[in-house]
């Protein structure tokens, strides 16, 4: 009855385990730069949707 | 403050830069394929425009993602105003004038121009026949600005142009406005009177960007994402950079980003179809 129980209790322990998982994640991210993707050309006339999202200091451009 | 950007004040919220990648070509649509084909860990993200993700699905014949499977979307960002212009050289005042008097003249006279074939600009046009009564006709440009050039020299008598390209000629009065495509009047020039206002009621078009991640972003990044571009549009700041910009912002939940888009995949459908309007 004992093992029935424990077994049962199971997919709740596990649950809370993900959980917790899911939770430091998201405490955790982001941990690393973010990458911004623009479909437009830096110097295209539609450039301008994203040029508020410029930034100065902190953000960079790379152009492919 | 004010010369803050927004990627800034999102990089700072976020404790991590933002690396602007460009990855142009096909009106967005290569970016967006590149979205779509990332990891899905909330480390690459980007801008989702209305054209690419409502309209090109009924325009392109091949699309390099499926708008509604490969993304996940965290919010829209901003709305691009839009508004129907006309020669002050000719008689309309305003939309009302202009409705009457479109309705006596020949089409060939009443050309409009646009940014472009299946922008937003050309199907704000197409729908203001198809709600109007009217007939004007098409004519596509490399981007507004040369639109806008043309109207000014009476090349055209009227064009569909985005505040951002049309408001200094407006408010010079080399250009007139006769009213804007949106449902609500724009912060971005509160003085020009919405066409749903003053004569074709419940007329509403908008062109519109947002930030999209691949499907299958964990929803607790998308959401962290969402709060925190939501808290950076929201603010007075955002909301006046935004403007200085000639945009308005318009953050928004996930939800209401995902239902926007297919609502409007099967509106410009019908739209696109009606008009008969196809990419040469």
């Amino acid at each position: 009855m004992r093992v029935v129980l424990k077994l049962a209790a199971l997919p709740l322990a596990l649950l809370a385990l993900a959980s917790s998982g899911a939770a430091q994640a998201q405490a955790a991210y982001p941990n690393k730069p973010i990458r911004f993707m623009v479909g437009f050309r830096p110097a295209a006339a539609p450039t301008w949707p994203a040029a508020p999202f410029r930034s100065a200091s902190r953000s960079a451009w790379v152009s492919r | 403050m004010a010369s803050r950007t927004i990627s800034q004040r999102l990089s700072e919220r976020l404790g991590q830069p933002l690396i602007m990648d460009n990855r142009a070509g096909a009106g967005g649509m290569v970016g967006l394929e590149a979205i779509a084909k990332s990891t899905p860990d909330g480390y690459t993200i980007g801008i989702g425009t209305s054209g690419a993700l409502t309209v090109n699905p009924t325009l392109r014949s091949k699309l390099p993602y499926d708008p509604l499977k490969d993304f996940a979307y965290i919010s829209t960002m901003v709305v691009n105003p839009i508004a129907l212009t006309i020669s002050p050289s000719l008689p309309p005042q305003n939309m009302k004038e202009f409705l009457t008097w479109a309705k006596g003249q020949s089409s060939a006279k009443l050309s409009f121009g646009t940014a472009g074939t299946g922008t937003a600009m050309h199907l704000a046009g197409e729908v203001l026949n198809q709600m109007a009564g009217i007939t004007i006709v098409h004519v596509p440009y490399k981007g507004s600005a040369p639109a806008a050039v043309d109207l000014m020299g009476g090349q055209i008598p009227l064009a569909v142009l985005d505040l951002a390209a049309g408001l200094t000629h407006i408010r010079a009065g080399k250009i007139r406005a006769l009213g804007m495509t949106s449902l609500n009047r724009s912060p971005v020039a509160p003085e020009i009177p919405t066409i749903a206002e003053t004569g074709v009621p419940g007329y509403d078009v908008r062109s519109w960007f947002g930030i999209v991640a691949p499907a299958g972003t964990p929803p607790e990044i998308i959401a962290r994402l969402n709060a925190e571009i939501v808290a950076v549009l929201g603010s007075q700041e955002g909301k006046d950079r935004m403007v200085a910009s000639g945009l308005e912002a318009s953050p928004s939940t996930p939800q209401a980003f995902l239902d926007t888009v297919r609502s409007e995949i099967p509106r410009w459908a019908g739209v696109i179809k009606a008009a008969g309007i196809k990419l040469e």
